[in-house]
């Protein structure tokens, strides 16, 4: 019994220390609600570390770098310049009439100008002059775009199941002159009228 | 003496503490799926995560503190390039000195020829649906925000809505102390070769 009051005795003060603190707690919450609430929008502190502590720029486009979207590279097409002038067509079905089993090799050379450049040696042509120089007569108007230079070789097998012309661009170089990053593609590499495409091969070896 | 085995009751299923489970997720489930409702065209709104990432624009307007803008569009590529090929002797970072101080004595424009710029861009906007453009705008922070607004507002007053813009925080110091700036070859979304202009800050 006597024990029991003594606990009791001990315990009150125990309580009202742990209330008063509670009480103590508040009211500085609430001096410091109060401060804030006098303070200006902007100076008021979320907490006491904040200042030392700095927002990470988050992470956006246009941030780091730019990248500023140019014009688009316009590609260059190697083929006969029609712009020019006296350029002239073959006629395929002429060609065929004259001689149909016409079996004529040119090696020609493309200059820096685009100018189609073949000599007397270059043309192979036994036994089938005459569509030979049909074709050379034809040959000769030919000018090309100046985008690429080398040899060029054309190859008129008439009597031929498969291909009955083959052109072989392998040679061709583009024009050191040219920045790598404009492509070249190759266009209308020959100009003959009256030929069916599968009946052409272009960039093979002859 | 024998123990008595305690008598064990058999297990069942509390139906009503059940009903009473079933009837609280039941609620629960239907206020979710009536009241908590996200209007449709809330839900439809792409809202894309920024990314850390090169931003990619057709035109760049830099606001300058004292009122001016530097102004980058499509034609500082070829600009950039021909530099490149003028200057190709000098050392990376003073080709880099060169090509800005270039770009800054050229592109530096006052408000009235900002005007002029976007005028004429909102006319090419309005005259073709299919030309899509991205302007970025690049602003100090202690730059009063009407200027923007102003800009904002020419470019959003087109007919088709073609005219696209983003908004960051950066200096022309940025842009001076950049570490790199250099013409790219680079292939755009449908695949066709452009040349680029890229700045590393």
């Amino acid at each position: 019994m006597f024990e029991t009051e003594l606990t009791k005795k001990r315990r009150f003060p125990f309580f009202q220390i742990i209330g008063i603190l509670c009480l103590c707690v508040i009211l500085l919450f609430a001096y410091r609600a109060y401060l804030l609430y006098r303070l200006p929008y902007d100076q008021i502190q979320i907490s006491t570390f904040g200042e030392r502590e700095k927002l990470a720029v988050p992470p956006r486009p246009g941030i780091q770098g730019i990248v500023i979207t140019g014009p688009r590279i316009q590609p260059l097409f190697f083929s006969i310049d029609l712009s020019r002038a006296g350029v002239r067509d073959l006629d395929w079905q002429q060609l065929r009439v004259i001689d149909p089993n016409t079996d004529v090799k040119i090696y020609c050379q493309i200059d820096h100008r685009g100018r189609l450049l073949f000599s007397q040696r270059d043309v192979m042509m036994e036994g089938h002059t005459k569509a030979g120089m049909m074709i050379l007569q034809a040959l000769k108007t030919w000018k090309y775009t100046p985008y690429k230079s080398g040899t060029i070789r054309f190859w008129f097998n008439l009597p031929s199941k498969g291909k009955k012309l083959i052109i072989d661009t392998s040679q061709l170089r583009r024009k050191p002159s040219i920045p790598e990053h404009i492509p070249i593609y190759d266009s209308q590499i020959h100009l003959i009228k009256g030929i069916k495409p599968s009946e052409i091969q272009i960039g093979g070896i002859i | 003496m024998a123990f008595k085995e305690p008598k064990r009751q058999k297990e069942r299923i509390e139906l009503i503490s059940m009903v009473d489970m079933i009837f609280i997720l039941l609620v629960f489930f239907l206020v979710n799926n009536f009241v908590i409702k996200i209007p449709l065209q809330e839900r439809s709104l792409y809202i894309p995560t920024p990314k850390n990432e090169l931003g990619r624009a057709q035109i760049v307007i830099q606001f300058v503190e004292d009122g001016q803008i530097f102004w980058m569009d499509e034609n500082v590529s070829e600009f950039v390039n021909q530099l490149e090929e003028n200057y190709g002797y000098l050392s990376e970072d003073r080709l880099r000195r060169r090509i800005l101080s270039e770009l800054l004595s050229r592109n530096i424009i006052s408000p009235a020829e900002l005007d002029e710029k976007l005028e004429s861009l909102v006319e090419r906007a309005n005259s073709d649906p299919y030309i899509n453009y991205f302007i970025l705008i690049r602003c100090p922070n202690e730059l009063p925000y009407y200027r923007i607004v102003n800009v904002i507002t020419k470019i959003s007053d087109t007919t088709y809505r073609n005219v696209k813009y983003g908004c960051v925080g950066g200096t022309l110091k940025d842009i001076q102390d950049c570490k790199r700036i250099s013409t790219v070859v680079e292939r755009d979304a449908k695949g066709r070769r452009r040349k680029n202009i890229r700045i590393d800050f």
